[in-house]
């Protein structure tokens, strides 16, 4: 279980991010005094910190200047100012990434992801389960019982989304909003092409019957 | 045209000294005229005189002429006009001192006058840009929380919101555009990247309207990528503003210009609009499918592409969708980006 240091200021964030990021399974600890905020990130031993660069008391950037002072964690800006200085002034501080409010979740979820695989050479990071079937973001590669097929990017986004939500019915408006905003530009019509292929591909490596469809309400797994 | 100082103008101004010149030569001749064998005397004195005046006159007014070119070519030549008291050499009439002395003063107060508004207009972009920042927080915390509970209400709510966003976005670039600052920084920049991201800032729309997106862009430039991203924003609304329901997006190069094109299906530019869509405040006679337009986005795009030194032009043919073209030259904003580094 990863920890994640959360310093923002602004209360509803603060506390929506933590909702968020709890529900994607990391730990998260929330930074809630700002004086001395190096110390309190030393004390919490986090995996990685979300910092925001207006705060109240100290500069972000002079923090994650302090922080690098000492250690390698892997710091990512999140920020509502966007002007293309402040950005490079992130990543000259030791930033490692700099995402800008107001920002989607399926982009934050994915860049700390590949953050914590790239630091902690983590590769289950980007690997996911579900009854036997293995899903390899990275290649799109999917494994079932010693057989392995390859996907293709918004296939291997669609079942991945599949995963995450397992048990629940996923609207395809939904599938559609998170395609996007995983730089996949896709239709309704595009969607059930996808749809079908992906089930016939799964029948190649012998899963049959795994993705339901929900009559005008979207997909379905177990 | 050509200002000088015209001699009937002179001779108007001279009018009081001349008159009594005349009539000084009038009182003389009767004075004169009583004595006889004097005509002769009179005659000479009297000519004498005449051409005496005649030729100071002639003279003076030559100078002041010549006077008066030279401060008009000098003006001529100037770009700021308002300096004009500060160049001139001191001139050799009080009268013309004193003129100068006024044109001083008066500039000076001018000058301060535009340094005083200047730096207010300054402070107020400043106020802007960080009421934009502030207003995002909100903005995103609102989001948030329609991120972490899904729900049909939440969806229409995140569909405002980017409404609202584009807004506060469009104050922000008003306000940026209007900076004499430069305050943008040019870098390599992928048109495949700045075309998705703007994509993205427009997701609720373009999918509520189920806009088909073709996408080939392969090429990078020199510019400022959030500059280029709003730029697009305003393209991918209008488009869909006017009934687009598929927009592709495509880059090309021709010699040292890269082209990116953005074409879609809606309907159209009527031939007449078509120069004066890029004016402040322009509409144009096109029912609006979704909201009324504010003639301010493409207003705000060719300014901000005259910026950044990017080409925009606009294709259309009534009823047969719009292309917009941005043309980004290589050579220059490679040497601007690597001066700046």
């Amino acid at each position: 279980m990863y920890r994640i240091a959360v310093v923002e200021d602004d209360r509803m964030i603060r506390s929506e991010l933590h909702l968020l990021l709890t529900n994607n399974g990391y730990e998260v600890c929330d930074v809630l005094e700002f004086n001395g905020i190096t110390e309190q990130i030393k004390e919490l031993q986090p995996h990685i910190v979300l910092l925001d660069i207006n705060l109240p008391k100290e500069d972000g950037h002079q923090v994650c200047m302090k922080l690098r002072s000492f250690s390698n964690l892997p710091i990512i800006f999140v920020t509502s100012r966007d002007s293309d200085m402040d950005e490079l002034q992130s990543l000259m501080m030791g930033g490692d990434d700099y995402i800008t409010k107001p920002y989607n979740i399926s982009i934050l979820l994915t860049r700390i992801a590949l953050l914590l695989k790239r630091v902690y050479k983590d590769e289950n990071q980007m690997r996911l389960e579900h009854k036997g079937i293995m899903l390899n973001m990275e290649n799109g590669k999917v494994t079932h019982a010693g057989n392995t097929i390859d996907f293709t990017k918004s296939e291997t986004r669609i079942l991945a989304y599949l995963f995450r939500h397992a048990g629940k019915i996923v609207s395809r408006a939904d599938m559609i909003d998170y395609l996007w905003d995983n730089e996949l530009f896709v239709d309704d019509n595009t969607l059930s092409v996808n749809m079908t292929r992906i089930r016939k591909k799964l029948e190649e490596i012998k899963v049959f019957d795994f993705i339901e469809t929900k009559h005008r309400q979207g997909y379905y797994i177990e | 045209m050509v200002i000088s100082l015209k001699l009937a103008d002179y001779i108007k101004d001279k009018s009081i000294p001349l008159v009594l010149q005349i009539l000084g030569a009038i009182a003389f001749s009767m004075f004169l005229g009583k004595e006889r064998d004097s005509s002769d005397t009179a005659l000479l004195l009297l000519s004498g005189w005449g051409f005496g005046v005649f030729f100071y006159y002639l003279i003076d007014y030559h100078i002041r002429k010549h006077y008066y070119n030279i401060l008009f070519l000098s003006l001529d030549e100037l770009d700021q006009k308002y300096l004009i008291s500060d160049i001139l050499l001191k001139p050799r009439r009080q009268e013309d001192i004193l003129w100068q002395k006024v044109l001083r003063i008066s500039n000076r107060a001018m000058l301060e006058e535009i340094a005083r508004i200047r730096h207010e207009s300054s402070n107020y972009t400043e106020y802007i840009e960080q009421w934009v920042h502030e207003v995002k927080t909100p903005i995103s915390a609102i989001k948030l929380i329609c991120e972490n509970s899904p729900t049909e209400e939440t969806r229409k709510i995140k569909q405002e919101l980017e409404r609202a966003n584009r807004f506060v976005d469009q104050v922000l670039y008003f306000a940026r555009s209007n900076n004499v600052e430069k305050d943008y920084l040019i870098r390599e920049v992928s048109l495949e990247d700045v075309v998705k991201k703007a994509l993205q800032n427009n997701k609720h729309l373009l999918l509520e309207k189920k806009v088909q997106i073709n996408l080939s862009c392969d090429q990078s430039v020199f510019t400022d990528s959030k500059w280029i991203v709003f730029i697009l924003d305003q393209c991918i609304v209008n488009s869909v503003k006017y009934g687009a329901d598929s927009i592709a997006f495509k880059t090309e190069v021709k010699g040292s210009k890269t082209t990116l094109q953005i074409t879609d299906n809606g309907v159209g530019i009527a031939r007449e609009d078509l120069p004066r869509i890029f004016e402040k405040g322009f509409t144009g006679k096109n029912g609006h499918e979704t909201e009324k337009s504010t003639g301010m986005g493409l207003y705000l795009c060719k300014k901000l592409c005259d910026k950044l030194d990017i080409g925009i032009e606009a294709e259309s043919e009534k009823n047969n969708g719009t292309t917009i073209r941005m043309v980004f030259s290589t050579g220059r904003l490679m040497h601007a980006a690597l001066y700046k580094q």
